[in-house]
């Protein structure tokens, strides 16, 4: 469902297809607790997913506050996945590219 | 000031899950919103019962049985009318105006609803909030907060199991005034649905979020000479009794001509209805109205027409189901011909045709602009006169009017539970709110060269001897 590597000094959680609510609950803790110990900046890369749950969405607000400012983003979402970040106005604490 | 902030947070909260489940909602397809729709639809039938009787017992008001039908409506009727709706993505192409037509969701909307139909307006504005991809928030009257919130977990549990948003639907457990005025005025609301009193309506209109809102009614009923009196009065009584009176589009006076008069009087009698005398209309006034707020008293909406007349101190016979008062003319002086959400009908009798439309006009007039009149009537050019002279949303003909104006049982207009009223009733529009009203449309507008104007020699505009019939001429010239 996600693959982690490390790019230029960040912890990149790669997705993939649909991040509904069923994805998302087995993954949640574990997403959190690497995010939690990363100590570095956090890039959640979601080329490849087409859809995004309300799970999902609390899973980004939670890296984010986990993190702190400026050391999280939501890289290469699909404009349609863009428009859903926009949408719940979530691009107005987070970035998303 | 603590007390303040966590009040702030918690409208808040409503809110940020609003917005993360409209997030959610953009994605879904037709199919899969259609899918949610029908689920919801179904869970709110299956409780129909359940659900009027909750109704009923918490709200004291009307007949459970005829809240059951009320619950059919919004849920079986509402359905029918809207399944096949596009309300995902393109809806619409014409390829010789090269204009596409797509729909989007609004966003959050705060469904304000009323004691009187506190569980059947929840099911219908779920019903299309869901299938326009709204999240929706149910802000309960006070003294229906059970039933209204238990509307809305049914339906929210079936959206859930068709994979819908979470908290695509929330509900206010702990309604008050101050949370509704502070939802209303929320940055992240997008519309409110008011159904209501006339102060919280205009309280939505004035809070600054785009509001489909209704208007108060006061239906005035007009028996034509050439309508089938006998089955008039029964439609009539079917309509005005229907729970208890409660419904705002239902029949509030009527107005017979004089040749047909005392046929009225003899069928409403016959059905149980008590003509009351000039002594009885000043108690029944009293008891059902309150002068100074010059408003019906809240207490007797939706009670039967026994515990009204004892209220009031009436002798009249003890089956009876109905109370007319017969006026003499419209305004605060006569109380009764004022909104009554009971089973209480103003009378009068009319000397012709005109006469009957002018009382008409006067009770139209007098706290129901804009919302329905109804008529009895077998001429079609009356019936077109009479329309035309009123100001109303809904006209409607031969039909109990309470049934008939929240449309698909007796007419082709679209069943609601929100009945725009007009701007004569400060609203934006006059149908009857359904699920096409919760979009927003765009339009690409494709380049159509308008031919006219490339033949035309737009250096006439600058000759000042050329009037606006010269240009017209040279315009439309066929070459």
């Amino acid at each position: 469902m996600y693959k982690m590597e490390e790019k230029e000094g960040k912890k990149v959680f790669n997705f993939q297809g649909r991040m509904d609510t069923s994805a998302c609950s087995g993954i949640e803790n574990e997403v959190a607790g690497q995010v939690e110990k990363a100590g570095q900046p956090v890039v959640f890369d979601l080329t490849g997913v087409d859809f995004v749950s309300s799970a999902f969405l609390r899973l980004c607000i939670s890296a984010a506050k986990k993190t702190g400012p400026g050391k999280f983003q939501v890289a290469n979402a699909s404009p349609q996945i863009k428009k859903v970040f926009k949408i719940a106005g979530m691009d107005q604490f987070l970035s998303v590219q | 000031m603590e007390e303040k902030n966590t009040f702030t947070e918690k409208v808040d909260e409503y809110f940020t899950n609003a917005k993360n489940a409209a997030a959610v909602f953009s994605q879904l397809d037709q199919q899969q919103t259609d899918a949610i729709v029908k689920a919801v639809y179904e869970a709110g039938f299956k409780n129909r019962i359940m659900l009027a009787k909750m109704a009923a017992e918490e709200t004291g008001l009307g007949k459970w049985q005829d809240k059951v039908i009320k619950n059919v409506v919004a849920t079986q009727f509402v359905y029918e009318d809207i399944k096949d709706l596009k309300t995902v993505g393109i809806i619409h192409e014409d390829h010789v105006t090269g204009i596409t037509e797509i729909a989007q969701p609004m966003g959050p909307i705060l469904a304000i609803i009323p004691v009187t139909n506190p569980t059947s307006t929840v099911l219908f504005k779920i019903l299309i909030a869901l299938k326009t991809r709204n999240p929706i928030i149910i802000s309960p009257s006070k003294k229906a907060r059970k039933c209204s919130c238990e509307a809305a977990k049914i339906c929210y549990e079936a959206a859930l199991k068709m994979d819908a948003p979470e908290n695509c639907i929330q509900w206010v457990e702990d309604t008050s005034r101050e949370t509704t005025q502070a939802m209303m005025v929320h940055k992240s609301l997008s519309l409110i649905l008011a159904t209501g009193g006339t102060g919280l309506v205009k309280s939505a209109y004035s809070s600054g979020t785009p509001t489909l809102g209704v208007g108060a009614g006061n239906v005035p009923v007009f028996i034509e000479k050439s309508a089938d009196i006998p089955f008039a009065v029964e439609q009539i009584c079917i309509s005005k009794l229907f729970d208890n009176g409660t419904i705002c589009a239902s029949e509030q006076a009527i107005v017979a001509e004089k040749s047909v008069a005392s046929k009225v009087e003899e069928e409403f009698r016959r059905r149980k209805a008590c003509i009351l005398t000039a002594e009885q209309v000043k108690l029944l006034e009293k008891a059902v109205y309150d002068s100074e707020k010059k408003l019906m008293n809240a207490d007797i909406v939706g009670q039967p027409a026994m515990t009204i007349a004892k209220k009031a101190g009436l002798d009249v016979p003890p089956d009876t189901q109905l109370l007319i008062a017969p006026l003499k003319g419209v305004g605060n002086e006569y109380p009764i011909s004022s909104e009554i959400l009971a089973p209480v009908l103003a009378y009068y009798v009319a000397d012709d045709f005109e006469h009957a439309v002018n009382i008409c006009i006067d009770l139209n007039y007098h706290g129901g602009i804009g919302h329905t009149a109804s008529m009895f009537s077998n001429d079609d050019e009356k019936i077109k006169q009479f329309s035309t002279l009123m100001n109303a949303g809904r006209i409607v003909v031969n039909t109990p009017s309470s049934q008939g104006a929240v449309g698909g049982i007796y007419n082709m207009l679209s069943p609601s539970l929100t009945l725009g009223c007009g701007t004569g009733g400060k609203n934006i529009t006059t149908d009857n709110v359904t699920a096409k009203h919760l979009l927003n449309i765009q339009r690409i507008a494709r380049r159509r060269e308008n031919q006219r104007l490339e033949k035309f020699d737009k250096s006439l505009y600058f000759d000042e001897s050329l009037d606006a019939g010269a240009i017209e001429k040279i315009y439309n010239r066929n070459f």
